[in-house]
């Protein structure tokens, strides 16, 4: 019997690791090209290890080309071409991309609008329009056509709707030039030792502009400030460059991979006392590749999928079997935590990406810790299912959800402070096992819907765990009061930190901001979120049907923290901003 | 629904008797207190995320529904914060208080299972009383500190020192004992490295002085922050003056006057999200501050359509004046008058979001002729300029290309449209009378040929014309027409023909130093003058009655313009791809400045909470003399423009002229709050990540810090101390925090002032008690309370199993379990 379950839970890890290396295999493809040809052909992986200064940051040149193509291409493929290919061919070969549909229209509305204005102009065919409405890329040519101009002329005006997007639609006309593409490619690491110093784009390295091959007429303010370099290693650096651009506009695909190869080792050799550590920029850029692995929501789809039949039917194969895909999942979900973490050089909590992704992983945690005490109750397999639908749910939001941008960037100074990751996590954890606690919550509607009877844990969450220790799920128990138990647990967990959350932040905001409390619409929310709860735990001193009221109330309360952290974030600017 | 009591609490006592017995039974209702924490839950929802309502029938549509805050409609004009201490708020704060309170007393037992809830219930009690001291108590706001200021001081002299602040393009004056000198601050460099000394390498603050002295010298005297010993001054386009032979080695030029750096202190701050009307008389410095109540917000309250220039034609605003009576004594700082003792005034006025723009009105007949014209491209592009025809500046725009000119009647419109000819009058040896001749276009194409002067053997050629150049000292402007002239002898003169014969000039051989031309008075045997066109590329031409306002555009071979009537509104097409169109035009027009209410979509949604583009609209009144502005938020009462180049605050004050005809300055402020100290900048630090400011802006900062010293008995200063964001620092009760910077900007590389938020700081200690016992109240309840109670119900158990029923039977009543003792345990 023993050996039959390690048997199924064995099985559950060797299907879900197929997945993961199903998914993997992917994500690798999928970030090399889906090009042919020249594009297919050229391998810039040697740039991986090639660190560009930009934002503050030094970031690997895959993780630069990424954010670059973000702000050009709305993160979209371009040709089907990877990023980092895309960018160095939107600066050596511009003419390639004269009538490509390259730039990104974000904005819905607008793009609804411009097709209606391409239509009447006659301005493209019928089939590129509609790709435009779908994907929002366009070519720069079609956004100069005077009634689109006027038409942008006037979004500009408007500050409240439209403004910002027509914002991002100049911003990547302008990012898209040869010129601004090269000047932002900081790749040349300054001379001395002050790691604060600014780095050299490519361009500064040509002392006449005339010798520059990639943008010839390039701003000359800067250049020839290179030559504090060692002459030595800056012209390694210089001709290593000159050769990419030749090889890259004769297609010659094997002499720009040997280029590159060579370029990346001669600028880590430019200055080593300034470079990066060039593991630390492969694992960036393999991070990136990988698509932040977030494709683990697959893996915890899996779990949750036997989880839920061990849950419905008592089935201890499935609970088995569940438990493998389960622990491959959260190991994938704690490696995409630690890499970022590493490559950060912090624990990932200061933007809604890392809040949304990190919140989950540490309800994860939490959740294993609870069914490692409920394992023998019957309120065992709900904490694992709670916790791989909200991981699962939050992962699909990071991979699908553009607004949640996956850049890795500095923190605001605000952000340094050891309450960040106090106050934070705190907050976050409790924002999880809400969740957690909404997906049991469910359940128990959904037992409620199929003819369950009005029951509900008696002695309370945490009580209900303490009086049933030690004791095997038995049949005796209903499903409501399971299913309301597991509820209770979660919720009382997530009151208290929530709660403590607050408080945490209110001390963390007094020396701040200067007042513990601001009112701010982040901080009203997170006490709303509170008051439900605070309800809930009163009503069910009241009611006679406790545990629907529990669950509706468990449900609205997940509501108000969803408001909380999609609405108020993206919609209604406060204090919160950048949480 | 049920009442029921098997959650923890008592069930209800026996219902009192009489108005106090129903009041203690309210309140110790379980079910009033989830009423009350819903209530507070709805109005939290409302005051921070405002209301969604339908306008229209189809509520899928989202083009159907609209958002609202209803704390910024019209007569409720709460900020979010001040949404949150409305009485109603308050006293919701305070039913639930009562509530928590009599029952936890009436209801909850006070035992070791019960002493979460006790802990939960006091602890938010206790929260509740620290935040009743904090938000009575709490002032806040921020202030600008300055570093430095430059102090001017004459030996010997027993006059106070004149003082200017280290800021880009601050100006003082100061009379000293030779006369008046003049300071202009010309650069700042917040990280000058001393190039020389035992202090080489060190990084200061430099700041450098422009010095106009009375005898007329002019130098930049150089001053370091921390180094007066390395004081010197700079000759302009000469360099140190130590270094010059004629200063013998001397490191300043004049040594009448001394210049030196001190702290810029500042001694109060301005209060968050208050008003203040600040008024003085002009010509004089400190302010008189009157505070006033509240003032609305969100909307705009005029007196009347006249009061505002409306955005978009046809515009309906809202008329709905106010009438908030300022205090009749201001606050009047020692040695100043208050400005308006004896008179009245009143905020009549309010608008939220609004730039002063200034418009046309039709006058009273004296003729002053003002048009409006919009060009407009193909692409839908627009240029907007305004002409006065009698004002000759602003009768030309967009570089000379449109003019506008007033006509007496029908027959000088014709003259005018006939003067597009360009012509010279010459006169050489040999001619009895003055010859005009016609510049054609093709004399001024390049290449021209040279023409003869009739039969005298003179020749001429234009090599290039200048039109509407403006003379050395920008009174006037002159047109200029380039000749070479031959003689007969072969030999060439160049001239400048002017259309002035006085300003008209010979060019002679280049200096050979310096390489310029020299410019010599005209030989006298030419004599030469230009008589230019009158017409630009297009000319409007207005006058009066019937002569209406016409467009004379471009010109044909003969110099000859097309003739377009114009009607307002009505576009004429210039070029293919180019239309013009009058907007606006009155012949007898006045010009008024007035707010122009900026549109909802086109405000800067970071300003929303603050008035940065706010103005209020004060009447001043005394007996029968009235007088009503509109005067603009300022969000600091600064004395004078010199912190509006540092980008820190606008500076408009607008003026009144009383009955006596005394002339009053007023702006419209925050309030100001006397600190108990003075506060200075030492030092800012910007510490930057990889690249910094320059390459990321703020992405590439890491840090900013603020080095202040606070004086101590007003004599001297404490130790420095640091502020940087999370890090405040406290003195006399006072806690400062670092609010923003001066971040540099073009010529100018910033870090000449802080932005410190100020505030005090009661009741958080008892909050924060408060907190903590509650947190630990929920532990205990939720994690402590199951543990006893489980093994008291074992203690039931064994206690029945041994037959001890009587003390397993008073063990369950006080678990509040006695179907335990029953065999029912749940």
């Amino acid at each position: 019997m023993k050996m039959r379950g390690v048997l199924q839970f064995v099985a559950g890890v060797v299907i879900t690791l197929a997945i993961a290396v199903l998914a993997l295999a992917m994500s690798e493809r999928g970030s090399k090209s889906k090009a042919t040809g020249f594009a297919a052909a050229v391998d810039l992986r040697p740039l991986d290890e090639a660190a560009v200064n930009s934002e503050g940051r030094l970031k690997s040149y895959a993780s630069f080309a990424r954010d670059a193509m973000a702000r050009i291409s709305g993160g979209r493929r371009i040709n089907e071409q990877a990023h980092d290919f895309t960018f160095l061919d939107l600066m050596i070969r511009p003419d390639r991309y004269q009538d490509t549909d390259v730039i990104y229209v974000k904005n819905r509305q607008m793009r609804a609008r411009i097709g209606e204005l391409l239509r009447k102009e006659n301005a493209a065919e019928e089939a590129r329009i509609g790709r435009f409405e779908k994907s929002g890329l366009i070519a720069e040519r079609l956004l100069f056509l005077s009634p689109i101009m006027a038409q942008m002329g006037e979004w500009q005006r408007d500050l409240i709707r439209t403004a910002k997007f027509v914002g991002m639609v100049d911003t990547a006309i302008s990012m898209k030039e040869p010129r601004a593409l090269a000047g932002s490619l900081r790749l040349v690491p300054p001379a001395g030792t002050d790691a604060k110093a600014a780095w050299f784009s490519v361009n500064e390295l040509f002392p006449d502009e005339q010798d520059n091959p990639a943008t010839p007429g390039f701003d000359e303010s800067r250049v020839a400030a290179t030559d504090v370099l060692d002459p030595q290693r800056r012209d390694a650096v210089r001709n290593a460059w000159v050769a990419v651009i030749g090889a890259w506009r004769e297609e010659n695909a094997d002499k720009v991979n040997a280029s590159v190869r060579e370029l990346s080792a001669a600028l880590a050799a430019v200055n080593t006392a300034v470079y990066p550590s060039r593991t630390q920029l492969r694992w960036e850029s393999l991070y990136f590749r990988l698509g932040n692995l977030t494709w683990g929501w697959l893996l915890y789809l899996v779990s949750v999928i036997f989880l839920l039949m061990a849950v419905i039917y008592r089935w201890e194969g499935a609970r088995r079997i569940g438990l493998g895909a389960f622990t491959v999942a959260f190991l994938v979900h704690t490696l995409a935590l630690g890499l970022r973490w590493y490559v950060s050089g912090r624990w990932p909590n200061s933007n809604m990406y890392e809040a949304v992704t990190t919140s989950v992983w540490l309800g994860t945690v939490l959740a294993i810790g609870m069914e490692l005490i409920a394992r023998k109750t019957p309120l065992r397999n709900l904490f694992y299912l709670s916790g791989g639908v909200a991981s699962m749910a939050a992962l699909m939001s990071a991979r699908y959800i553009p607004q949640l941008d996956a850049s890795i960037r500095n923190m605001m100074p605000v952000l340094h402070d050891l309450w960040l990751y106090i106050h934070t996590n705190v907050i976050i954890a409790s924002y999880a096992l809400i969740a957690m606690a909404a997906c049991t919550a469910f359940l128990y509607l959904g037992w409620r819907m199929i003819g369950g009877g009005p029951t509900y844990a008696k002695a309370g969450g945490t009580a209900m765990l303490i009086d049933s220790g030690g004791k095997k799920a038995s049949a005796k128990v209903s499903a409501g009061e399971i299913l309301d138990g597991a509820t209770m647990v979660l919720m009382e967990l997530s009151f208290v930190l929530l709660w403590a959350g607050l408080v945490m932040g209110a001390i963390w905001a007094d020396h701040s901001w200067g007042r513990p409390w601001g009112w701010d619409p982040k901080e009203v929310f997170a006490l709303n979120t509170f008051l439900v709860f605070l309800v809930l735990v009163h009503i069910r001193l009241k009611v006679v049907d406790k545990g629907l009221w529990t669950a509706i109330l468990a449900v609205i309360g997940c509501g108000v923290m969803l408001f909380n952290w999609i609405v108020i974030n993206f919609i209604i600017s406060g204090l919160h901003s950048y949480a | 629904m049920q009442e029921t009591n098997n959650d923890g609490v008592s069930p209800a006592r026996p219902k009192g008797r009489g108005p106090l017995g129903m009041f203690l039974d309210l309140f110790s209702s379980v079910r009033f207190g989830i009423a009350l924490l819903t209530l507070l839950f709805l109005y939290a929802t409302v005051g921070s995320a405002g209301i969604l309502y339908p306008v229209g029938f189809d509520i899928f549509s989202a083009e159907n529904w609209r958002h609202t805050f209803p704390r910024t409609w019209r007569g409720v004009e709460l900020t979010e914060f001040a949404f949150f201490h409305t009485w109603v708020f308050n006293g919701l704060i305070a039913l639930i208080c009562a509530n928590l309170t009599i029952t936890t007393i009436r209801r909850i037992p006070f035992n070791a299972l019960k002493a979460g809830v006790w802990m939960i219930h006091t602890g938010i009690i206790i929260l509740c009383v620290g935040s009743v001291i904090y938000f009575t108590t709490k002032v806040e706001g921020d202030a600008p500190v300055v570093r430095r200021e430059v102090v001017v001081s004459f030996p010997g002299s027993n006059a106070a020192p004149t003082s200017l602040l280290a800021l880009p393009g601050a100006t003082a004056e100061a009379e000293g004992p030779e006369g008046r000198y003049r300071f202009q601050i010309t650069q700042i460099d917040p990280e000058w490295p001393i190039l020389s000394g035992e202090d080489e390498g060190k990084r200061v603050y430099s700041v450098s002085v422009m010095v106009q002295t009375p005898g007329g010298k002019q130098f930049i005297r150089q001053l370091l922050a921390g180094f007066p010993q390395y004081t010197e001054d700079v000759i302009p386009g000469k360099g140190r003056a130590k270094k010059q032979p004629e200063f013998n080695g001397e490191a300043l030029v004049d040594k009448s006057f001394e210049l030196s750096l001190d702290y810029a202190v500042r001694d109060q701050f301005w209060v968050k999200d208050s008003s203040a009307v600040y008024a003085r008389f002009a010509g004089t410095r400190p302010w008189v501050e009157r505070r006033v109540g509240a003032l609305p917000r969100y909307n705009d309250y005029l007196t009347s359509p006249e009061d505002v220039w409306s955005f978009r034609p046809g515009e309906m605003l809202p008329i709905d004046p106010l009438d908030v009576t300022l205090p009749s004594q201001g606050i009047v700082p020692p040695g100043s008058d208050d400005p308006l003792a004896g008179v009245q005034a009143r905020v009549v006025g309010f608008i939220r979001y609004a730039f002063p723009r200034t418009n046309i009105v039709a006058g009273r007949g004296s003729v002053n002729p003002i048009a409006d014209v919009r060009f407009r491209n193909a692409e839908g592009r627009v240029q907007d300029a305004r002409l006065a025809a009698l004002e000759p500046r602003r009768a030309i725009a967009l570089e000379g290309l449109v003019s506008f000119r007033w006509v007496a009647d029908a027959a000088a419109l014709e003259e005018l449209a006939g003067s597009g000819k360009r012509s010279m009058e010459l006169q050489v040896p040999g001619m009895d009378a003055p010859l005009m001749v016609h510049i054609a276009p093709e004399d001024l194409a390049e290449g021209s040929v040279a023409k003869a002067i009739g039969d005298t053997g003179y020749t001429y050629r234009v090599t290039d014309l200048h039109e509407r150049l403006p003379t050395s000292d920008g009174t006037a402007e002159i047109n200029v027409l380039v000749v070479e002239f031959t003689r007969p002898d072969k030999t060439t003169l160049t001239r400048w023909v002017a259309d002035d014969p006085k300003r008209s000039r010979d060019v002679g051989a280049p200096d050979a130093q310096s390489g310029h031309m020299a410019m010599m008075d005209p030989d006298a045997s030419i004599s030469a003058r230009y008589i230019p066109s009158r017409l630009s590329a297009v000319t409007l031409a207005g006058g009066p009655g019937d002569v209406g306002l016409w467009a004379l555009i471009g010109a044909d071979e003969k110099g000859m313009p097309r003739r377009e009537q114009l009607v307002i509104g009505k576009p004429v097409a210039l070029t293919s791809s180019l239309t013009m169109e009058i907007s606006q035009y009155i012949s007898d027009a006045l010009e008024e400045v007035r707010p122009t209410i900026v549109p909802r979509e086109q405000r800067d949604r970071n300003t929303d909470e603050v008035r940065i583009a706010s103005y209020i609209k004060v009447e001043l009144s005394k007996g029968e003399w009235k007088e009503a502005q509109w005067v603009r938020f300022h969000r600091y009462p600064f004395e004078s423009e010199v912190y509006q180049s540092a980008g820190l605050a606008p500076y408009e004050p607008v003026d009144y002229t009383l009955p006596d005809g005394r002339h009053v300055e007023m702006i419209f402020a925050q309030q100001s709050f006397d600190l108990p100290h003075e506060v200075a900048l030492e030092d800012f630090v910007l510490t930057e990540h990889v690249g910094g400011f320059e390459l990321a802006g703020t992405s590439g900062v890491r840090d900013w810090t603020s080095v202040l010293r606070f004086s101590e008995d007003g004599k001297t200063w404490t130790e420095a101390k640091k502020v940087s964001p999370n890090k405040p620092v406290e003195q006399d009760g006072w806690w400062y925090f670092q609010a923003y910077w001066d971040p540099p900007r073009e010529n100018d590389r910033g870090l000449n002032f802080t932005g410190l938020g100020i505030g005090n700081r009661h009741g958080v200690v008892v909050q924060l008690v408060g907190c903590t016992i509650s947190v630990i109240g929920m532990i205990y309840a939720f994690y402590i309370k199951p543990i006893i109670r489980r093994k008291r119900r074992e203690r039931v158990l064994a206690q029945m199993a041994s037959g001890e029923l009587g003390s397993a039977r008073r063990e369950a009543m006080a678990l509040e379990e006695p179907e335990l003792v029953n065999g029912e345990p749940r």
